[in-house]
């Protein structure tokens, strides 16, 4: 599992990295328990100040996707299972905050939709088939 | 030997430390030596890695010479008067380490692209090396400590009469086992932006022999001071100074094997499988 951050990208560092790992961790790729490399170690490796990846650590654990301790690092918390309506609201809300940045940059929808299946595809659990 | 000018000792340990420092570790990087790298880490050497351990190499050996020619200098300038040709290993090997605990400080790390990317996988010192070198630093100073403490009780009870140099080396041997650990993980901090899985590879090998060479020399300096801490305790009795010179001797023997043989193990073991690749964390 990777993440990558574009310094080129108008989203600041500190957000890319949190939405990729909120993304690993909603999808299940980052399994409750996982833990997540150093703030320093990922912090050199991506060859950001380890502010930046503390402040996304710091917002995922708001978030109560990842707990931190002091000698054990930052695993990702353990989940209770959404039921199904959460589960709709959830992809609602993204799906029309996607559907709004479509409109804006005037993508053409085969391309937004052909976008979301490339996304789906990458994250999709290899032990799955 | 007292008939040797002290210009001239001067001169000898200048030539010396040139001589290392010219044909040692400003020449080109052999054949063999990058064989030795690859075999001792199981790596296999690719056009990809082939520069990155040659550099890796260069470094570190000019660093080591630098310490060794500047250990060879401090040895013949602190020579006893009447002993114009001595020698103290302690000083060489320890400016020898220090040049090695430069070099990895200063070992060049992976390039970033324009895309940073990293893996999620966190470093840990066991998949570089095994629990027993990754202890023996934190062992070694312990052992100083204990050693100390028995220092203070044997003055107490009046059985030993330690000279200022027992607590002198014990201080320089709590100092290196915290400069090692700092070091330490320093290099397995050292950055590993995701690139091709045979770079990945050879970054690791790097990773890994640093560790051992900082576990085995940082150990060997350590438990070198604690033999000088015991040879300055200065305990009463005949038996007990003869007893703590056999230790001596026989432990600067078994300090260096020690050393050498954690520094130049290979990693992986066998049973382990080839070297861990970047390949494994994408």
């Amino acid at each position: 599992m990777i993440v990558q951050v574009d310094p080129a990208s108008p989203t600041p560092p500190y957000e890319q990295i949190r939405g990729q790992l909120a993304t690993m961790i909603e999808a299940g790729t980052l399994p409750a328990g996982a833990h997540l490399p150093p703030i320093r170690q990922l912090a050199a490796d991506l060859g950001l100040a380890a502010n930046t990846v503390a402040r996304a650590y710091r917002e995922l654990e708001l978030e109560g996707l990842v707990v931190s301790r002091v000698r054990h690092g930052t695993t990702v918390a353990p989940r209770a299972a959404l039921d199904r309506a959460e589960v709709r609201r959830r992809i609602d809300v993204a799906a029309q905050a996607y559907a709004a940045l479509v409109r804006q940059l005037g993508v053409p929808d085969d391309e937004a939709e052909s976008r979301v299946r490339g996304a789906l595809r990458s994250t999709r659990d290899p032990s799955a088939g | 030997m007292g008939a040797v000018g002290p210009l001239v000792i001067w001169g000898v340990g200048v030539l010396l430390a040139f001589g290392v420092l010219v044909s040692y570790a400003g020449g080109p990087m052999s054949r063999v030596r990058v064989e030795r790298f690859a075999r001792r880490q199981r790596l296999d050497v690719t056009v990809g890695n082939g520069n990155q351990i040659i550099r890796y190499l260069a470094t570190t050996r000019r660093w080591r010479a630098t310490g060794f020619a500047a250990g060879l200098l401090v040895s013949t300038f602190t020579a006893p008067a009447n002993d114009s040709l001595h020698v103290d290993f302690v000083t060489l090997f320890a400016g020898w380490f220090l040049g090695a605990l430069v070099a990895e400080v200063r070992v060049a790390h992976l390039a970033h692209g324009a895309v940073r990317v990293a893996s999620l996988q966190p470093r840990r010192p066991r998949s570089y090396l095994g629990r027993f070198s990754w202890a023996l630093v934190p062992a070694s100073a312990a052992t100083a400590t204990a050693v100390a403490a028995a220092t203070v009780v044997a003055e107490l009870a009046g059985w030993a009469a330690p000279a200022v140099t027992a607590w002198l080396s014990f201080a320089v041997a709590l100092a290196a086992a915290v400069a090692v650990r700092a070091v330490q993980h320093a290099v397995l901090r050292r950055p590993q932006p995701l690139t091709a899985p045979d770079v990945l590879a050879g970054d690791d090998a790097v990773r890994s022999r640093s560790l051992h060479v900082l576990a085995g020399g940082g150990a060997a300096l350590v438990l070198l001071c604690v033999l000088a801490q015991l040879g300055s305790m200065h305990l009463a009795g005949r038996h007990g100074e003869s007893t703590i010179h056999g230790i001596q001797s026989i432990g600067v023997f078994l300090v260096a094997a020690l050393g050498w043989n954690v520094a130049t193990s290979v990693w992986p073991p066998h049973g382990r499988g080839s070297a861990r690749t970047g390949a494994s964390r994408q």
